[in-house]
């Protein structure tokens, strides 16, 4: 398990979608709770950088947990998720401030995200606002974002909601640079407009 | 180099006609090769393959196989 | 509300009597159907000797069961097993679900022990109770020749063969002449009633709460299987006997009575050479897109092939490369109504007890004629077949070698070596009816790689992953569908269509807390029926010997498993948990 923490954490940020003590990763075995460390650094994670603590309450190591594990909690209690997976991906971010959802435009996004929200809050980190509109988006979407924060994403893995957070960050590169380009976009998919539904 | 290469299930139709069982050696150029390059060397298609094990442990598409080694591929598989 | 009929069956065969009771809505949603249904029923009762009387058996549907939902023919039998005495609950495919739900019903609850043997015919407000007669004593196919016509086009059957009759502990029940109740000895239990069958027949519609969002989520789903290479490719074209050369070439495939954990003579028996030396079509059940069953050509007739568990436990744990052999020996359980994973494990630790020298006549591995001979001497506990009948443990025991069994909780072992897969190893010593891989099946993430690939050979972190899947199964069971979608499905899309049938908002996270609910409420009666913590175990040699593999890590695995689900040492939910279930009625 601490295998996979410090492998993801490690592509995260080699991957430019966090920063140097940015970002956060948990997963949930049973009623534990497994969550890196306040200000661990993703990149280079040691084994006391994951923290274990209560499902539902903290019954030890909160003063250490991430700041964020308020979110992370919720979302395990409003999804089937095993694992979330927090992060900053800044083309992600740059579409989360002009828009309310982000459309793919790409066939591999658009087949495996479909469409992503973006929720916005006032106190973007660690608030319970954000966990009472993350974790309930949570259980329709994949992914969401959180307007000029960043990514929350689930999985029954670490790696798959690794995989979903790299995929909408490719497709919101993907938006960004097609909308620079001035070019006129020719619809080559069908059903997109039934995105919002499914 | 010579590695044993195990085709199965519906991989079995890409089996070269020698093969038996889905079973044949394999004759590499290099010294060294991985489990991306067999697959290419095999003309397996990219999507048609799941699990690859070598001598028995499931091995990464970038994992290096050494001289004689067993190699078995298997299709998306399920059952029990 | 829709989805379910809201109304049960109890039947109760000493005084004849059949009473409807209406399904309680908050029943309903706290143990959906199925499996959830039976354990809610059972637990609502002192245990009972598992072949007295008082012992309850339930046969119930789930609200999706009767639908065009794929695989929603499925029913789940619940009942505490002669084989291990634990609950145990038992799925099949075929259409006995869906008729089930047809006659207005979501559940049959049967009791009592009849004073002749009897046969019963359900349909929609009524209940006849038939004298079994002469088709008490008859194989299973003599009994489906004999009930097929009275029975009609709308109709599914449920019967036992001459091992539930005569109390062979591992017997099971058959739906439709071809799907099994296999596990746990749901058929001795059926016998010891004595009731030989259950025709159900009924047409009334199932009640949907939203039909165009339910046809269509029908829809979405269908393309889903359609599209996912396991259950479009793998399942149809070679059935589950596909995963004979998996699991050997991964040195997880027991051998000779887990004596090793590689069998040099696969490819002899496995799905390829099935399919292209004895396959000659396919079966579906109802509502079923996939299609995994067998049909294949033996000596000139058209026969049930076998599975996969089947084909290893008749043919590699007994050392048999001849897949003739097995596929007959396949035919003769299901021919008397036996449970083939049993039938084998038995066969197999006969088999090394008199390589021991522990058993007073011989029986050699590879030894297919014999394990012919046998069966059906089992079946009537004839002879040697008297000794097996009651199971590997009760055998191995007789002779003084226990660890001989390859057991968990009295059930014999399916095909995967533990040693192998070490989650695995956690689910089998876990399992609420004993040694079984259908609890929280980790070949998806320690074999195939579906959805990831895990390191099948680390303990750690294996006991989270464990309890999830253990729960998505319970779930399943209740739903009642087939585990095989859940190759291509999430919870996800079960809630889709959960909300769509019953109007309620349902969603995947309400379906893993009803499968804890299940879980934890099997638990308390096990607890109940004198199961502790030192019953979650493996037999020592899949402890102590590393086969082709390691030696399981059960002790740390466990420490885990019950630190996560948060119980005690004494293996019991603390009282919060309960609470948090709302489970706190059966403590």
């Amino acid at each position: 398990m601490y295998r996979e923490f410090r492998r993801i954490g490690r592509d995260l940020f080699l991957a430019g979608l966090i920063t140097s003590h940015g970002g956060n990763l948990s997963v949930r075995l049973g009623d534990r709770l497994f969550i890196t460390r306040r200000g661990a650094m993703l990149g280079r994670l040691k084994r006391g950088d994951v923290i274990e603590t209560g499902l539902e309450e903290d019954d030890s190591g909160i003063a250490l947990a991430s700041s964020e594990v308020v979110v992370h909690r919720a979302i395990y209690r409003e999804t089937a998720a095993l694992a979330v997976l927090h992060a900053h991906p800044p083309y992600t971010v740059v579409l989360s401030l002009s828009r309310d959802a982000i459309v793919p435009l790409d066939s591999e996004a658009s087949y495996l995200l479909h469409r992503v929200p973006v929720l916005a809050a006032e106190k973007t980190i660690g608030s319970a606002e954000v966990a009472g509109l993350v974790a309930p988006a949570l259980r329709d979407y994949k992914i969401v974002v959180l307007r000029g924060h960043g990514t929350f994403a689930t999985g029954q893995f670490l790696e798959e909601a690794w995989q979903w957070t790299s995929c909408l960050e490719a497709a919101s590169m993907i938006v960004y640079l097609a909308e620079l380009s001035g070019e006129k976009i020719k619809e080559y998919r069908r059903g997109t407009a039934d995105y919002a539904h499914w | 180099m010579k590695l044993k290469v195990k085709l199965f299930a519906t991989l079995r139709q890409y089996a070269p006609a020698e093969a038996r069982e889905g079973e044949f050696a394999l004759d590499v150029p290099q010294k060294s090769v991985t489990v991306e390059e067999v697959l290419r060397l095999c003309g397996l298609p990219e999507h048609a393959v799941t699990v690859v094990m070598v001598n028995g442990m499931v091995a990464a598409a970038n994992a290096v196989i050494e001289e004689d080694a067993e190699v078995s591929i298997f299709p998306p598989l399920a059952g029990g | 509300m829709g989805g379910w009929q809201g109304r049960v069956l109890r039947l109760d065969l000493e005084s004849g009597e059949a009473v409807e009771e209406p399904l309680p809505p908050a029943v309903a949603e706290k143990f959906l159907g199925g499996r959830g249904f039976g354990v809610y029923w059972l637990a609502r009762q002192p245990v009972a000797a598992p072949l007295g009387p008082d012992n309850l058996l339930v046969l119930a549907a789930g609200p999706l069961t009767g639908t065009r939902a794929p695989t929603a023919g499925r029913v789940t039998a619940v009942t505490r097993s002669p084989l291990t005495g634990t609950i145990c609950d038992s799925s099949a495919g075929g259409a006995f679900g869906a008729r089930l739900k047809r006659c207005g019903y979501d559940a049959l609850l049967v009791r009592g022990r009849a004073s002749e043997p009897v046969y019963l015919v359900i349909t929609p407000g009524r209940v006849e109770w038939r004298q079994a007669g002469s088709l008490w004593g008859q194989d299973v196919p003599a009994v489906f020749r004999t009930l097929r016509p009275l029975a009609g086009r709308s109709a599914s059957i449920l019967a036992i063969g001459p091992a539930g009759e005569n109390g062979v502990l591992f017997a099971g029940a058959v739906v439709d002449g071809r799907r099994h109740l296999g596990r746990g000895g749901l058929g001795a239990v059926m016998g010891a009633k004595r009731l030989k069958a259950i025709i159900v027949a009924g047409d009334r519609p199932v009640h949907l709460a939203d039909r165009h969002a339910f046809d269509f989520v029908c829809y979405e789903i269908t393309k889903l299987l359609e599209a996912n290479p396991i259950t479009a490719q793998a399942l149809p074209l070679f059935g589950t006997a596909v995963l004979v050369n998996l699991l050997n070439q991964a040195r997880s495939f027991p051998t000779c009575n887990f004596r090793t954990s590689y069998f040099p003579a696969a490819e002899a028996i496995a799905g390829e050479r099935l399919r292209a030396a004895f396959t000659v079509g396919r079966t579906a059940c109802y509502a079923c897109p996939i299609g995994c069953g067998r049909v294949v050509s033996l000596a000139g007739s058209r026969v049930a092939g076998p599975e996969y568990e089947s084909i290893w436990a008749l043919g590699a744990n007994l050392g048999i490369a001849d897949l003739a052999t097995v596929i007959r020996a396949n035919l003769l359980c299901n021919r008397y109504g036996l449970d083939t994973i049993s039938t084998g494990g038995t066969l197999a630790c006969a088999m090394e007890l008199s390589a021991r020298g522990l058993l007073p006549w011989e029986l050699r591995f590879g030894d297919g004629d014999a394990v012919l001979a046998l069966i059906p001497q089992i079946a009537r506990r004839e002879g040697p077949g008297a000794e097996l009948a009651d199971g590997a443990r009760a055998l191995a025991e007789r002779y003084g070698a226990p660890e001989v069994a390859m057991q968990a909780k009295g059930l014999e072992l399916p095909a995967y070596d533990p040693r192998g897969m070490q989650g695995q190893g956690l689910g089998f010593a876990t399992s609420n009816r004993g040694g079984c891989h259908l609890r929280g099946n980790m070949l998806g993430p320690e074999i195939l790689g579906a959805p990831k690939m895990v390191d099948r050979l680390q303990a750690e972190g294996k006991a989270g992953l464990l309890i999830y899947l253990q729960h998505n199964h319970a779930a399943l069971d209740s739903l009642v569908l087939c585990k095989f979608t859940g190759f291509a499905l999430r919870e996800e899309h079960y809630a889709r269509l959960l909300r769509a049938a019953t109007g309620g908002d349902w969603r995947a996270q309400d379906l893993q807390r009803v499968g804890e609910r299940i879980w934890n409420l099997e638990r308390l009666y096990n607890l109940q029926a004198g199961f502790g913590p030192a019953d979650d175990r493996l037999p020592r040699r899949l402890l102590e010997e590393p086969a082709e593999g390691r030696p399981v890590e059960l002790a740390a695995m466990l420490r885990e498993y019950y630190r996560f689900r948060r119980w005690g040492p004494d293996g019991r939910p603390a009282p919060t948990k309960l609470a948090e279930l709302e489970l706190g009625d059966f403590l």
